[in-house]
């Protein structure tokens, strides 16, 4: 799979990990792994783990501590009811985009093919 | 997990959390970032080995820097005992450097056999003595009142540096709210 780019990826980050985190509580390794399963191969820890820290502060998360069998303790999220709607709002709002985008693309790609067939 | 690598991830969480309190993250809040990196990289060892546990990270300042905001509301307490620590260093060397330049100079005016004392720009309220025995005999050099330069400058420093002032911000309503309000938008 080709390399996201990185300016896109800081975009959308956090809509990953909302919707990540939809499906249920994970600690941050997790979600990296269900992340790399996801497609995102290249997308470090050190992106994560910030980002959750940063969406636990704006309140979109909650953490609890889980006991783990093969170390310490995992410091688990879920979402918050804010967290809910703050993903219900950024996927309407990421659906927009790539409307638009798709859009105005498929517009450049119809002039380009008309232009190669004139 | 060998011994070398809980030595290793200790190291970058170590390196973590000094970072964190550069930034003026409280203690607990440190130790909880603490255990939950500690966690985290225990994980990753245990899936893809500990060089990329430790390369997924990426810098532990870079980390540090990314997931927390500075907190106006707290002093730079290690910020300041660095500096005052330096501020200290500079002082007992400038004060060494002095007494011997003085002694230099009491020894190339040719006086022996008896103390001379003398104040030396900029160092006011400390009395300089040196004494030079004749045809080789040794010298002692001394410096009286220092010790409010030994003191005042690191403690100054200190208080520049740390801002205790900064306490005065903590639990005022409208900070707390602006605050809340920027962690929503780097979010």
């Amino acid at each position: 799979m080709p390399a996201h780019d990185p300016q896109m990826l800081k975009g959308v980050l956090g809509l990953l990990l909302l919707s990540m985190l939809s499906t249920g509580d994970q600690y941050g390794y997790g979600i990296v792994t269900q992340l790399r399963v996801a497609g995102f191969d290249d997308l470090a820890e050190g992106t994560v783990y910030p980002a959750l820290t940063r969406l636990e502060a704006a309140g979109f998360l909650e953490s609890y501590l889980l006991r783990s069998d093969s170390g310490p303790a995992r410091k688990y999220y879920r979402l918050t009811d804010t967290g809910h709607a703050e993903l219900a709002h950024r996927q309407t709002a990421w659906n927009g985009l790539v409307r638009s985008v798709e859009t105005a693309t498929a517009a450049v790609s119809a002039a380009l093919t008309t232009g190669e067939t004139a | 997990m060998t011994v070398l690598d809980r030595l290793r991830i200790e190291n970058a969480v170590l390196r973590y959390d000094f970072w964190l309190e550069m930034r003026g993250v409280r203690g607990s809040r440190r130790r909880e970032l603490r255990r939950e990196l500690r966690a985290n990289l225990g994980a990753a060892s245990a899936d893809v080995g500990t060089t990329r546990a430790l390369f997924g990270i990426g810098s532990p300042k870079g980390l540090a820097y990314a997931a927390t905001d500075t907190n106006p509301s707290r002093p730079r307490w290690s910020q300041a005992a660095i500096w005052a620590s330096v501020a200290f260093g500079l002082v007992a060397f400038a004060c060494l450097f002095t007494a011997i330049a003085f002694t230099a100079g009491v020894e190339a005016s040719g006086v022996t056999g008896r103390a001379v004392r003398g104040f030396v720009f900029p160092w006011f309220g400390v009395d300089f003595s040196a004494r030079v025995e004749a045809d080789g005999g040794g010298f002692s050099t001394g410096a009286g009142g220092v010790g409010t330069w030994f003191l005042g400058v690191p403690l100054l420093v200190f208080l520049l540096v740390a801002q205790p002032w900064r306490l005065l911000r903590r639990q005022q309503p409208a900070a707390a709210a602006t605050s809340t309000a920027r962690a929503r938008d780097r979010a």
